[in-house]
């Protein structure tokens, strides 16, 4: 019994990577119908950015803000120089999302290129660990916990609460009836992009701090953090970070109960399973094709 | 353009390239050990990158990780081998293993949204991946496994490595015709008709999932063949080799060569077998150049390399040619004779009672009731939002009603069933937007749809089965004769409203559902279609037509039903209906700007 508990505490530290992950892909997908490939690379540059400047003796907090930004105005970047000029339409659905994933490809081999392709040491932004229900933590899991969910906070206070998240979700109920209410549907895109790439930011900083640096050190997590996407629904902010959450949780419970080795088996089959179950995620809605 | 349709021509082609290859490599002494390894090398993952770039070409899907089918071929081919059976037996047991799971996998994400296939496939190859570094006995986990000489019924010996030319080629060359001759069949054009347009492709008697699937499982077993010529060819199978990195480069050769095309998949292929081999010793620039070429092609060169060069080779002059094709050509033949000959549900009427609707809360449809008596035509008019256009969703299945009373084509109830089934009822329909497939001539069009509708004909005791046959007759009928080798988007818009017509009556509806038909035409073309409308109706093909152009209802129809928020608030003859001041109140006074949009 213990076992379960420990399991699921630091299931859902681990989670908030993925959540955070995968809430900047349904923030990016509502806004631009684009799946982007590239945020967990955006997000491991930005870090790359973070640990120079660490390095250079700026402190650490200023370093996480640095992060953020790096990979908000990269992400914001990335939308305007390849996203934008495909134009719009259903079918280039798969050619955004194949063009992030070059994006990617070119990211992974630059950030190798500049910073070299060996794990770098990272400092953790805070030290030591601590004793919860009988589970030793690190604090910068708990500390990753708290910021993932004070970053969640805002989001959902951003877009329930201010005019332009407000109206920024109403643009992706129905982009066309947005431009024609005169939203500025490219600035839409903007903050999206820079929102989704900043989240990606924060999951990968902690990610390192909790380990190590290498330029791909994005592929397990934003695996997960997809599988969190499918289980909540591509197109639900909320489903997404339970989704995170959830996949966080049982990745550890199935690794701990059934095997270790077979995680990524474990975590494709239950998204099949629930495909099959619910072809739109748990909280997600199937959207309607205009005829 | 005749090589282009005549599919055992391209097939013995195929096979004469491979041969030539063949000899080239082996037997004529030009070339060496390296570039003959270079050119198996190119053959296999040309083998996969067709599998990939047919998928993306003909269905629009994009699989990210079709390394798990690649390693199914090659670790089958390994251990099946050490079994001791021969590679005959292991290639057909890859690719059906392969074509199953991809076949169910199809399913699973073919049910929502052609999207899911690409996050689908990611999962599937980091999975499989992670399966392969640790099932030890059957892939030599993190340390690969060596292939043994495989026992083989043709050469009566066991083949390896010596016989890695050969055997790459042959199963090339047969992976080749295999794509050739689906893809430019009409299996290849439901895909691209499904491609073009999904929605409209239901009316049709299409059905996308399975469709998707069928191309997922025929894809994936195109990969697995890749796969066993990848043991043979190489000798030894690295886990490394079916990692998500080399997924992605099935991707790059894909967007690189350009999707749909053999050559394409050829050119891919040597592009990512030549980039790491002419970068040599300088690390790392490869990922630079796949992910770099990769954007400008899809920027610049949306089709890829080598469908650009052959677009540009063939003259961009086709579309020119197209667009100055004007009005079409003079009908041939009247329509009743052609009803006559290709309809096999002519005389059945069309009853709606009581259907409702709802999004939401707002109430779309209220206790709708129509009824369209047999070989009759009845108008539908109703300002913007009134729910016409629902209506006729409900119809096709687009739209599930909250509750219906009766949905019945003749003795047939629609209700519950599946859109792409309602054809076969005889229940058609067109589109406001025409929402012809874009990717396919008219005629191919026009072929492939009557394909579907083979079958009624053939129960129906009709004089005209064969489906090129009946293409043939609607295009002369209709007078489509001199745009029917055009594809849609280079025609005049009043052309693309008759071959939605033309499409409805290839898939064998004698119960027509018209979705504005006039709107957005001239004063000629709205001529030329009433005439063939008119025809129709005397034909005895029983017709439901919605549009806001009213005096073109008043003229065809015979009674006329006015739906306003959802309700029918008026229903009678074209003279009732336009005395009546219910109508003119909720419909008359905005008719000019209602007409000037399209909802």
């Amino acid at each position: 019994m213990g076992d379960i508990i420990s399991l699921i505490i630091s299931g859902i530290a681990n989670g908030s990577a993925y959540a955070l992950l995968a809430l900047g892909i349904v923030i990016i997908f509502r806004s631009t119908d684009t799946v982007n490939f590239a945020i967990g690379d955006t997000g491991t540059l930005a870090t790359f950015a973070a640990l120079s400047a660490i390095a250079a003796g700026v402190p650490i907090a200023a370093a996480f803000f640095l992060a953020i930004a790096v990979a908000g105005v990269v992400g914001i970047a990335a939308e305007r120089l390849l996203i934008r000029p495909l134009g719009h339409g259903q079918h280039l659905l798969f050619v955004a999302l194949v063009i992030t994933i070059g994006l990617g490809l070119v990211m992974q081999a630059g950030m190798g290129a500049f910073w070299g392709n060996t794990p770098k040491p990272f400092p953790p932004l805070v030290p030591g660990w601590i004793q919860v229900a009988g589970v030793a933590i690190s604090l910068n899991k708990i500390a990753a916990t708290v910021f993932a969910l004070i970053a969640m906070g805002f989001v959902a206070w951003f877009f329930g609460y201010m005019p332009f998240g407000i109206a920024m979700r109403a643009s992706a109920e129905d982009p066309l009836a947005a431009r024609m209410l005169g939203l500025n549907t490219g600035r839409i895109a903007s903050i999206a992009w820079f929102l989704g790439c900043g989240l990606a930011a924060i999951a990968m900083f902690f990610l390192a701090a909790e380990s190590s640096l290498n330029p791909h050190i994005a592929h397990s997590p934003l695996f997960r953090a997809f599988a969190g996407v499918f289980l909540g629904g591509l197109t639900s902010m909320p489903g997404a970070v339970i989704g995170g959450f959830a996949i966080g949780v049982l990745d550890n419970i199935a690794g701990h109960y059934i095997s270790a080795n077979y995680r990524d088996t474990i975590v494709f089959t239950v998204i099949v399973v629930v495909l099959f179950v619910r072809p739109a995620g748990f909280l997600g809605s199937i959207r309607k094709e205009r005829v | 353009m005749k090589l282009a349709s005549n599919r055992p021509a391209r097939a013995a082609l195929i096979a004469l390239c491979g041969l030539l290859t063949w000899l080239v490599v082996v037997h004529s002494g030009l070339v060496g050990d390296y570039v003959g390894f270079v050119v198996v090398a190119i053959a296999y993952f040309a083998v996969v990158t067709m599998a990939v770039s047919m998928l993306a070409g003909y269905c629009g899907i994009w699989p990210i990780g079709h390394t798990a089918f690649t390693a199914t071929g090659a670790y089958l081919t390994v251990n099946l081998g050490l079994a001791g059976l021969p590679i005959e037996a292991i290639v057909p047991i890859a690719v059906v293993t392969a074509a199953v799971i991809g076949y169910l996998l199809g399913m699973t994400a073919g049910r929502f949204s052609i999207l899911y296939f690409g996050l689908l496939t990611l999962a599937l190859s980091l999975a499989a991946f992670e399966v392969i570094g640790r099932w030890d006995q059957f892939t030599g986990g993190e340390h690969g496994i060596v292939v043994p000489a495989i026992p083989s019924l043709l050469a009566g010996r066991p083949i390896g490595l010596t016989d890695a030319t050969g055997f790459t080629l042959i199963v090339a060359t047969v992976a080749f015709m295999a794509v050739d001759l689906v893809c430019r069949g009409p299996v290849g054009r439901r895909w691209l008709a499904i491609k073009s347009q999904r929605i409209a492709s239901m009316a049709c008697g299409f059905v996308p999932p399975r469709e998707n699937a069928t191309a997922f499982g025929f894809s994936a077993g195109l990969a697995a063949m890749s796969g066993c010529a990848m043991a043979i060819a190489i000798g030894y199978l690295d886990p490394e080799g079916f990692s998500l990195n080399a997924g992605v480069t099935m991707l790059v050769a894909t967007v690189v060569g350009g999707t749909g095309s053999i050559l394409g998949a050829i050119f891919g292929a040597a592009f990512i077998v030549g980039v790491p081999e002419l970068a040599r010793g300088t690390s790392n620039v490869a990922p630079f150049i796949y992910g770099g070429a990769m954007i400008l092609v899809l920027l610049f060169l949306r089709k890829g390399v080598v469908p650009s060069i052959i677009e540009l080779l063939s003259g961009g002059s086709r579309g020119a040619r197209m667009k100055a094709a004007g009005q079409g050509a003079a009908r041939g033949g009247d329509l009743a004779a052609l009803v006559a000959d290709v309809l096999p549900n002519r005389g059945s009427d069309l009853v709606i009672e009581d259907v409702s609707v709802a999004f939401g809360g707002v109430k779309a449809l209220q206790n709708v009731s129509i009824t369209v008596p047999a070989g009759r035509a009845i108008g539908l008019i109703g300002p913007n939002g009134s729910g016409k256009t629902t209506l006729l969703n409900v119809l096709s299945g687009f739209v599930k009603p909250k509750s219906v009373g009766t949905l019945k084509v003749g003795s047939v109830d629609l209700q519950g069933l599946a859109p792409w089934v309602r054809i076969e009822a005889g229940f058609g329909r067109t589109f406001q937007h025409a929402e012809l497939f874009g990717e396919l001539t008219i005629r191919d069009a026009l072929r492939v749809v009557a394909r579907q509708g083979r079958a009624s004909r053939l129960a129906a005791g009709r004089t005209l089965v064969d489906a090129d046959a009946v293409a043939e007759r609607i295009i002369a009928g209709l007078g489509l004769g001199e745009v029917a080798d055009s594809k849609p988007h280079f025609l005049p818009f009043g052309i693309q409203k008759v071959a939605d017509i033309a499409r409805a009556l290839a898939g064998g509806a004698g119960v027509l559902a018209l979705d504005e038909p006039f709107s957005g035409l001239d004063a000629d073309e709205s001529a030329k279609l009433r005439a063939i409308l008119r025809e129709l109706r005397q034909a005895g093909v029983t017709i439901l037509i919605i549009d806001h152009v009213v005096h073109e209802i008043f003229d065809l129809a015979e009674s006329v039903y006015v739906l306003d928020f959802g309700s029918v608030i008026a229903h009678g003859t074209p003279a009732e209906i336009r005395a009546n001041p219910k109508v003119r109140e909720a419909y008359f006074g905005i008719t000019e700007t209602a007409e000037a949009q399209h909802a």
